[in-house]
């Protein structure tokens, strides 16, 4: 066995590791893969999913959503947990915790806009994602939390939540309607505020009543809310945490991975290392313009081989793009990755995998 | 609507249809809502932006009658919510409202206005007779579902309003299989066909919007001719051990992939009983405008085999 890769050793130094991406990518069995390498490598591991493919789910026991992590068995020294996050229950949980006292839970539970916030839409998921790592990191009970993050269309949403979340608190919309304390004749008043009028023009005046009242509630919890913000950014920002942006061999995932890392260059975050997933195997060190022939078998290598080659071609591009971040290869399998089994193999795969940088991208099949 | 998980190719199918269209003589109107630029490189002629340009021909596209113009436009919700306020009077505090992040507080106060918005842009495009066909690549990841179940869902919450209105002119749209349908792309993978198979029902029993054939993208085998030879079949005797040893795997690899794509298609057939076309997997990993025209091909040849006589036909590419 070769020494440990950038992923290995990424493994090795941290007890947060994020993965980040495009849907589409395998980033929840490669965050599931990551966990699996590190069991066996004897570290206790907790793995948080997030929307996992069923059949995954259900070789990772996580075929219920649940907010608490449940043990997963297989014959690694160290210890594995997976929990696949339901952020609406965990935000509606939150908000239980930080409320001042029941009758001020239930008014913002039962609002139609905080409803509407935490069924998912503009980055709840995200959000809930970095909060439930936060908590799992600090209880103790794990030396590694693995964290899928949401299908986003953007990678970058997971590293701006709770930022997004702070400046959403911060919004002079929300520290118009909330200013002087609450009060219905106080906040008929406030709708006078142009923007809020702007607002009830487009929206109609419904949406407003409903934002105002959801946002009355929520007064004197906001505190609590950027406090925890600030944390969980700085949790990001850490040394231990690590950050594997996940990307495939296509040219939209390619060109998404190579505007994060340009994002990144202006930001205090960091990716560590950049993993292809589901590249297809090298079967041979010839170069495919090498393997001229009629024979059909050597038809399909030399297409094979092709196929690699242009793949290869995009992630050079994107390592010469991402100077200091190395860039993995990691084959696709020859079966699906449902089961325990086929996670662990890529897990090996995985730690192992040298930066393409190095010459070579990975061994031969 | 062409929808589509992440990484299945909405893109690549979004302007195949617009070249398959166009060459039987219908004027296309392509449609990006994510402002990604993906299609640029697909049509050729981007980057586009708002006001819809012509898409130059394909150049080296088969004999025959004259293909009909593609337009292409990008419709983003910034950009819809800027021409909403225009229209209403407050073209002054647009500017403000967008420089200010208002924008993005509108957005999360009014979840899904911004999708609302987008869709009340291609409602409003072809109402005014835009294009014989408005081909529109739905945004990607999860985000499709919620995209379409806008009008829907702010129909419910807001029952008045300019925005209510704008909602049910939507909802009668997607209601509309003569005005509307969903194709939905996949790939012949496991994940890929469940995921297809439960959108499909989402779409159907939730936004109530009518499904076209579902679009199997990137498949090895779609004819008996594309077939690969079986393993070890080489039979070139100059060839060295190590070099046979890699056909051997690289031929097992390639064999194992299709019979899995063959067992997904069986799976998906069962899932998902909908017409279907297949479209090749291209050769090349970045695609280019003379892709697309190859996939518009395959698309115009499964439509015809699609309403042609055979059932056998219509089941080309299942089991072998």
């Amino acid at each position: 066995m070769t020494g440990p890769g950038p992923l290995g050793a990424l493994l090795g130094r941290c007890d947060v590791v994020i993965c980040v991406g495009t849907g589409g990518v395998g980033k929840t069995s490669t965050a599931a893969a990551l966990g699996v390498a590190a069991a066996e490598a004897g570290r206790r591991v907790v793995v948080v999913t997030i929307d996992p493919a069923r059949r995954l789910a259900d070789a990772i026991g996580t075929g219920r959503l649940s907010n608490s992590p449940s043990p997963i068995p297989g014959p690694w020294p160290g210890t594995l947990d997976a929990v696949a996050l339901d952020a609406t229950a965990a935000f509606d949980d939150l908000v239980r915790r930080r409320a001042r006292d029941a009758a001020q839970a239930e008014r913002i539970l039962t609002n139609r806009f905080y409803r509407a916030i935490a069924s998912g839409i503009g980055g709840t998921q995200e959000y809930m994602a970095v909060e439930l790592l936060a908590e799992l990191h600090s209880s103790g009970r794990w030396d590694l939390v693995v964290v899928d993050t949401p299908p986003s269309a953007n990678a970058l949403d997971a590293f701006d939540a709770p930022d997004r979340l702070r400046r959403f608190l911060d919004h002079r919309v929300y520290r118009a309607l909330t200013a002087s304390g609450s009060g219905i004749g106080r906040v008929v008043g406030r709708t006078a505020h142009g923007v809020v009028r702007a607002a009830g023009r487009v929206a109609g005046g419904e949406v407003v009543d409903d934002a105002i009242a959801f946002f009355t509630a929520f007064d004197g919890m906001e505190d609590e809310f950027r406090r925890r913000a600030r944390e969980v950014t700085e949790l990001l920002r850490a040394q231990t945490t690590g950050f594997v942006l996940v990307t495939a061999p296509r040219a939209d995932t390619v060109a998404e991975a190579r505007r994060v890392v340009d994002a990144l260059a202006g930001r205090r975050l960091r990716i560590d290392v950049i993993a292809a997933n589901r590249m297809t195997p090298r079967f041979t060190g010839r170069a495919a313009g090498s393997l001229e022939g009629d024979d059909p078998g050597l038809r399909t290598l030399a297409r094979l081989t092709a196929r690699r080659e242009a793949e290869e071609a995009l992630l050079v591009g994107l390592a010469e793009r991402a100077v200091d971040t190395p860039v993995v290869a990691l084959p696709l399998l020859d079966r699906d990755v449902t089961d325990v089994d086929t996670l662990a193999e890529l897990g090996r795969l995985a730690v192992a995998a040298p930066s393409i940088a190095d010459g070579h991208a990975g061994p031969v099949a | 609507m062409v929808v589509g998980k992440g990484g299945v190719g909405t893109s690549t199918v979004t302007a195949a249809y617009a070249r398959a269209a166009a060459s039987v003589g219908r004027s296309v109107l392509v449609v990006d809502v994510e402002g990604r630029g993906s299609l640029d490189g697909l049509l050729g002629g981007g980057p586009f932006g708002y006001e819809p340009v012509d898409v130059p021909p394909a150049s080296g596209a088969p004999e025959g009658p004259e293909p009909a113009t593609i337009r292409a436009c990008v419709v983003t919700a910034d950009e819809a919510l800027t021409e909403y306020l225009r229209a209403r009077g407050l073209h002054r505090i647009a500017r403000r409202l967008l420089d200010g992040g208002l924008g993005d507080v509108i957005g999360r106060g009014v979840p899904g206005i911004g999708d609302l918005l987008v869709l009340g842009k291609i409602r409003q495009l072809e109402n005014a007779g835009a294009a014989d066909l408005i081909v529109v690549d739905a945004p990607s990841s999860g985000h499709a579902v919620s995209f379409l179940r806008a009008a829907g869902g702010l129909g419910d919450a807001v029952r008045f309003g300019p925005i209510a209105e704008q909602a049910a002119a939507v909802a009668d749209l997607l209601a509309d299989p003569a005005r509307c349908q969903v194709v939905l792309v996949t790939l012949a993978e496991d994940t890929p066909v469940t995921e297809a198979a439960e959108v499909a029902y989402v779409l159907e029993d939730e936004v109530g919007v009518a499904l076209g054939p579902i679009v199997v993208n990137a498949c090895e085998t779609i004819r008996d001719d594309d077939r690969s030879p079986p393993a070890g079949a080489t039979t070139d005797a100059a060839v060295d051990e190590d070099l046979a040893a890699a056909i051997r795997a690289a031929t097992a690899f390639d064999l194992g992939r299709r019979r899995r794509e063959a067992t997904q298609l069986v799976r998906l057939g069962n899932l998902l009983p909908l017409p279907r076309l297949l479209l090749h997997r291209r050769p090349g990993v970045v695609l280019g405008p003379d892709d697309v025209v190859a996939l518009a091909d395959d698309l115009c040849v499964g439509v015809r085999e699609l309403d042609g006589p055979t059932p056998a036909a219509a089941d080309a590419g299942g089991v072998p």
